[in-house]
């Protein structure tokens, strides 16, 4: 069953001038077509300036397109009445951790999206404890968020989604601000959500290695999807997504080029252990066949 | 120096105090403050000063965190009191070149230092016993009659708390920003009044522009999380009197009256 | 061109109930031109080490020399200081403050008290070192992309000059294009000016690229200063830190463990593939045989 449905977007920016004419135009998404399947965690890639972030907002309703329908559990985000129900369904997350934390107090904020929507004061606090277990900071709830990395700030983010009980979340670069511990932590948090509650993610990210563990990966460009697969079949075309402005994995280039060097390796290797095992296997010294060191059988 | 101010800063602990319904605190340092002006007597301030000792006993502040927070504003103060000190006309009891002090002077100086301090101690202790959004809440709620005149009391308190929320950043901001451009040869601290004013410039311009990126990402922020203005919302700590608060406005309303007293009696 | 540094350590709200120290005895000196990777997750110290370096912190013991001088003493000018140590602050762009991309550059040199028109010669070569074009010149520097906003404020610092060029995480939150756009400028620089540079990140697998050394600060301590080789080693260490080496260290680590003789200090896609093809190539001939 699908989610998300985004049926030939089109979506441009316009600036004006003083005098409120049209001085340019900037097309962020042209014909774009998606489908996300409900429950699967996809990956989002594409230089800055693809149409990531607009595609992201039109499924949350922030923004809507100048032509073309965007679908939330077949609810048409136009439809101004069914906006907040809309918002619910898909909650969002956003690249700056400071930028959307309201509250004064962690649980206040995590309470923040309930409290918006109405629902009453008992089950807001069984939400609240809920989605601060789920993204592990409990034990921070009556902290100010002034006072948290900015992993944690971004987890809180996260629970404040939950906190609306979504089917949904979409995350914009949520880990571009972030050190590599807050990224892993983040990365962590969201993925166990998909895996134990059933959410659907969509992860819009610049790093690669984040994307290796996706279901699916749509990679975007001038406005539309241009690549959409599992992850070996997107990261075994290191040419084009080099020509697209972006990167592979660390690993996955260098079995490209190795296989590029002549040496037998599968299209595609996306993790270090399925590297390490394929380069033992094939460099090992015969003798060591015989007896093996430390170990190790192959 | 920022960092020394106490006013609006909240310090968690989880006493009686903290625990009042912001209203209570709200409408209480509001008779607080009142008490100070309609009495005059010396009687009355050594009995408001020992009711705010035991209040700050009972919250669990540390008196030198709050005596900290009277630092900040030592220069206010001080200018008030020799503005009282030098002006005030009457028997004079000491003179000093071209300045005078009268009997009068001083008695007046002295209320108005005790009363300024008390002033600050009372709201900073609201302050540092409320989260600013119990406070806002308890303004909302307490303020609510103004609904009817068409004032937005609940927009007005949710901007009040958003602004609390990114005071501390946009001072750490500020402080980044002087820095960056103090790198690139910037010089805030000499010249002329102009060239000051001129110096800022390169401060100013990348502070409104952030804090305008900020409001815009946070506004974005908030409508994705369903906010839509105050109808229809619910609290996840709506405000509710419980006995200790109604215990704490027959409290606060028996040293007013006492505080009435002095006045009428003339203690 | 050199800085040394000696005994400092760094005292957050000295003589307070919160006292901690943010930088601890901390002593090293740079080689002339050599190109530094500072290492260190959130809280480490990294961006007070680097704000000392050009006297923007006064550290609370020991003493900063600048090519022998101690930077504190009587005759040292700190505003000249800051142009030969030139410092990029992290997300540089949030400090653009004129109206055109070209006056915004000058403001540092017309600090340093040059005149107008020296001023606009030496932002103009700072911003075709930083690889922006002449059609920029005249642009409001808000209405360019991220990557070239932070080009623009790169720059700025570029046009005083500076002798070391300190840069604190100049590729945070740009994409991938954006980032080596970025770092390959700053390689650039290094090659062309032959700067001393020092750049702070996150991301092990950019320093391991361009560093001659690399300092791993943790808790406010300074742990290593060496070659990248001699600093990856210490991956599992480095892991205990919070810190990682690259993942293509890793795997070179993986495989010497299951016994193959690889050096599993490589820490670039590059030096991995010379390495495993250099071994590959050695049993093809083996097998032969």
């Amino acid at each position: 069953m699908k989610i998300i449905d985004a049926v030939h977007v089109f979506f441009d920016y316009m600036r004006r001038d003083e005098n409120d004419k049209i001085e340019e135009i900037s097309p962020a998404l042209s014909d774009m077509n998606l489908e996300i399947e409900k429950g699967s965690f996809v990956c989002v890639l594409g230089h800055n300036g693809s149409g990531k972030s607009t595609f992201a907002k039109m499924v949350n309703g922030l923004l809507l397109p100048k032509k073309g329908k965007v679908y939330v559990e077949e609810m048409d985000t136009a439809d101004d009445s069914l906006l907040l129900k809309i918002r619910e369904t898909a909650g969002m997350v956003f690249q700056n951790p400071d930028n959307q934390i309201i509250g004064n107090i962690v649980e206040e904020d995590v309470a923040f999206g309930p409290e918006n929507i109405g629902v009453p004061t008992d089950e807001i606090r069984q939400r609240v404890d809920a989605s601060l277990k789920a993204v592990n900071m409990t034990k921070y709830r009556k902290k100010s968020p002034g006072r948290l990395s900015g992993g944690q700030k971004q987890r809180v983010a996260i629970a404040g989604v939950m906190a609306m009980k979504p089917e949904c979340i979409i995350l914009d670069e949520p880990t571009a601000m972030l050190d590599p511990i807050g990224r892993k932590d983040v990365i962590r948090t969201v993925r166990e959500l998909n895996k134990k509650e059933g959410i659907t993610i969509v992860l819009i990210t610049h790093y690669m290695e984040e994307a290796v563990d996706a279901d699916r990966i749509i990679v975007m460009d001038e406005g539309h999807v241009v690549m959409d697969g599992k992850p070996e079949d997107i990261f075994k075309r290191v040419e084009e997504l080099k020509a697209l402005r972006l990167d592979v994995p660390q690993v996955t280039e260098l079995a490209y080029e190795l296989r590029k060097a002549g040496l037998p390796l599968p299209e595609c290797v996306l993790r270090r252990e399925e590297l390490c095992d394929i380069l033992t296997k094939l460099l090992k010294p015969v003798e060591s066949f015989k007896r093996p060191a430390d170990g190790h059988n192959f | 120096m920022l960092r020394d101010i106490t006013i609006g800063q909240y310090y968690p602990s989880d006493s009686l105090i903290h625990r009042l319904d912001p209203r209570v605190k709200l409408a209480s340092t509001m008779l607080f403050l009142i008490s100070l002006f309609i009495t005059g007597s010396i009687a009355a301030y050594i009995f408001a000063g020992l009711v705010l000792l035991l209040v700050i006993r009972i919250s669990r502040i540390p008196v030198k965190f709050i005596v900290k927070g009277l630092k900040a504003v030592f220069i206010l103060l001080l200018i008030s009191v020799s503005f009282n000190l030098f002006l005030t006309p009457g028997e004079v009891i000491f003179k000093l070149g071209f300045l005078h002090i009268t009997r009068e002077g001083v008695r007046i100086a002295v209320f108005m230092a005790v009363r300024l301090i008390y002033l600050i101690i009372g709201s900073s202790l609201m302050t540092l016993t409320t989260t600013p959004n119990e406070l806002t809440d308890g303004l909302e709620k307490s303020l609510g009659f103004l609904n009817k005149a068409h004032i937005p009391v609940h927009e007005i308190a949710m901007m009040m708390s958003i602004a609390l929320r990114f005071i501390p950043i946009l001072i750490e901001e500020t402080d980044k920003i002087m820095k960056a451009q103090m790198a690139r040869g910037a010089d805030f601290d000499t010249g002329g009044l102009m060239d000051r004013a001129k110096a800022m410039v390169p401060l100013l311009v990348p502070l409104f522009l952030s804090a305008f990126r900020r409001a815009a990402d946070l506004a974005q922020a908030m409508e994705a999380r369903c906010y839509h203005g105050g109808e229809g919302r619910t609290k996840l700590k709506p405000l509710r009197y419980k006995r200790r608060d109604y215990i704490a406005y027959f409290t606060v309303a028996i040293y007013f009256i006492i505080m009435l007293s002095t006045r009428f009696i003339g203690i | 061109m050199s800085l040394r540094v000696e005994n400092l350590s760094y005292i957050y709200q000295a003589g307070t109930a919160m006292e901690s120290y943010a930088l601890r005895d901390i002593s090293f000196e740079t080689r002339e031109g050599e190109f530094i990777g500072l290492i260190g997750h959130t809280g480490s110290g990294k961006s007070t080490l680097i704000q000392h370096l050009n006297g923007l912190i006064k550290p609370t013991e020991g003493h900063i020399f600048y090519n022998d001088r101690d930077i504190y003493s009587e005759g040292m000018s700190l505003k000249e200081l800051r142009q030969k140590v030139g410092l990029v602050f992290q997300y540089p762009e949030y400090q653009l403050f004129e109206t055109d991309v070209i006056t915004d550059v000058k403001f540092g040199p017309k600090n340093m008290g040059l005149s107008d028109s020296e001023a606009e010669e030496a932002a103009k070569r700072a911003l075709e070192l930083s690889g922006i074009g002449e059609e920029f010149y005249k642009r409001s520097p808000f209405e360019l992309s991220g990557g070239q906003k932070r080009r623009v404020a790169i720059a700025g610092v570029l046009a005083m000059d500076p002798e070391v060029l300190i840069l604190d995480e100049p590729a945070a939150g740009l994409d991938p294009l954006g980032k080596n756009e970025i770092l390959s400028t700053i390689e650039r620089l290094h090659h062309e000016r032959k700067n001393t540079i020092i750049m702070v990140s996150h991301s092990m697998e950019d320093v391991a690229e361009y560093a001659d050394r690399i300092m791993v600060l943790d808790s406010g301590r300074l742990v290593y200063f060496d070659e990248p080789k001699v600093v990856f080693r210490h991956y599992e260490e480095l892991e205990k830190m919070g810190l990682s080496a690259p993942q293509i260290t890793y795997l070179m680590g993986d495989l010497k463990k299951r016994g193959l003789d690889v050096d599993d200090s490589i820490g670039t896609v590059e030096a991995a593939k010379a390495e495993i093809l250099m071994l590959w190539k050695g049993k093809q001939k083996y097998n032969k045989e």
